[in-house]
């Protein structure tokens, strides 16, 4: 959202930021007080994720409550406070590459059988 | 920036302290390592000169960049925007913040995914289950020793939630050339962060010092997830818990210990930010820096989104 355009590639980055309905409870009046509604909705996602480790459901349970409460959370923080709801394509572009590491390291490091191979002599054959 | 433009800002995209402070960073990391590597201290304590040396060149290298930008007025910092050809659809210090919290998530994905690990690899605690003497063949995760100061963790939460809120409410009173509006922002920014800081080092204390297996109660009937309040969490946490008690300590306060120095470090860019709002004034055509260091912000706020339910609910 840079309105810094003075070069010869001036780029409007300057946009109206327009929410989807459901999100601000169809405030349109200020992006303020549209930013102001997305905020109580992490409170409300917060207080969700407290609330279910307070009730001690079942594991699988708790785990789909807590990781599926942080992705929303992450969406929100992202697509709005990070205004990449509103950026060019390159930016969400850039921060999909440490995903793809993300996801790498979460299913071949973190989530893997234990004892299973995964040292680098092995894993590459030498 | 164009030279059609006439503005000769050369001086701004030749300074030399990204350069310096990068190279110090490096170094004073490699000394950190170097001296620190190994069990039970055995690094070699000399490369702690190693450590202060890149030390000198990170603060250097930071202040030759405040410097550069201190020095500017508002008219000047319309001038320092460039857009390269490659990725024109965005100013060149804005992709360049991207790829810096680009290289962020792979930090906190190598910390979080070797958290993931130890806790696939180490049965949690179960009476069911043969886990030693002092359960240290168990995982006794953090969240079960905290679970009793979990208010703390959340206010924790909604601190960095409501400082995100402020900073995007700060970037908007700069559009909107309300300077005053911009500057109470960014200070309810710091002072959310800094409460952040203070409750987590208040936190560790806490942990650190606290005794989690009263021996009067020895032999209780422990269950999973039982509150800190019956002192009887595990017996390898008698003498409190901390960064070399197990590996659950390890992992907690290394993860949580660097989202902290982020944390930190975004109030020293803070402390910048609200001294150049007094000095000058962000305003519609000069809030790029806000926006910036919002970004910043909102991903160690993201970083704290998964931090949380990993460590302190889980």
């Amino acid at each position: 959202m840079s309105e810094e355009t003075t070069s010869e590639h001036a780029h409007d980055e300057h946009h109206e930021h327009t929410f989807p309905g459901w999100v601000t409870f169809g405030e349109t009046k200020s992006p303020e007080s549209a930013f102001v509604r997305i905020f109580l909705w992490l409170v409300f996602w917060t207080i969700i994720e407290v609330v279910a480790i307070l009730r001690e459901f079942d594991f699988w349970i708790t785990m789909g409550i807590l990781f599926g409460v942080a992705l929303i959370k992450c969406w929100f923080i992202g697509s709005f406070f990070m205004h990449m709801t509103w950026d060019p394509p390159l930016v969400n572009t850039t921060a999909a590459v440490p995903l793809f590491f993300l996801i790498v390291l979460f299913l071949a490091v973190g989530l893997t059988t234990p004892g299973a191979v995964d040292d680098w002599k092995t894993l590459c054959g030498f | 920036m164009s030279d059609e433009h006439g503005h000769d800002d050369h001086e701004h995209h030749g300074s030399i302290a990204p350069f310096v402070f990068c190279i110090g960073a490096a170094i004073m990391f490699i000394g950190l390592v170097m001296a620190t590597a190994g069990n039970e201290g055995a690094g070699d304590s000399g490369y702690w000169f190693v450590f202060f040396l890149g030390l000198a060149g990170l603060m250097t290298g930071f202040f030759l960049w405040v410097q550069d930008y201190w020095d500017q007025d508002s008219e000047e910092g319309e001038d320092i925007e460039a857009y390269h050809d490659f990725w024109s659809s965005i100013s060149t210090r804005k992709f360049g913040m991207w790829i810096f919290l680009l290289t962020e998530v792979m930090v906190f994905s190598t910390l979080l995914s070797a958290y993931l690990r130890y806790r696939a690899a180490v049965p949690d605690y179960d009476p069911g289950i043969d886990c030693g003497v002092d359960f240290e063949l168990c995982w006794v995760p953090a969240a079960d020793v905290i679970r009793s100061h979990l208010i703390f963790g959340v206010i924790n939460t909604f601190a960095l939630l409501l400082s995100s809120l402020t900073v995007v409410l700060a970037l908007y009173a700069a559009r909107n050339n309300n300077p005053k509006a911009t500057t109470r922002y960014l200070m309810a920014t710091f002072v959310l962060g800094a409460l952040f800081l203070v409750l987590k080092i208040w936190e560790w204390n806490e942990m650190k010092n606290y005794n989690f297996w009263d021996e009067e109660h020895y032999g209780c009937s422990v269950t999973k997830g039982q509150d800190i309040a019956h002192h009887c969490i595990a017996p390898k946490y008698a003498d409190g818990f901390w960064i070399d008690t197990s590996l659950e300590g390890s992992t907690f306060y290394i993860t949580t210990g660097t989202h902290g120095a982020h944390v930190f470090v975004g109030l020293i860019a803070l402390v910048y930010l609200i001294a150049k709002a007094n000095k000058d004034g962000y305003n519609e055509e000069y809030h790029d820096t806000i926006e910036l260091f919002g970004l910043y912000w909102h991903y160690v706020d993201l970083v704290w989104v998964f931090v949380f339910p990993f460590f302190y609910l889980y």
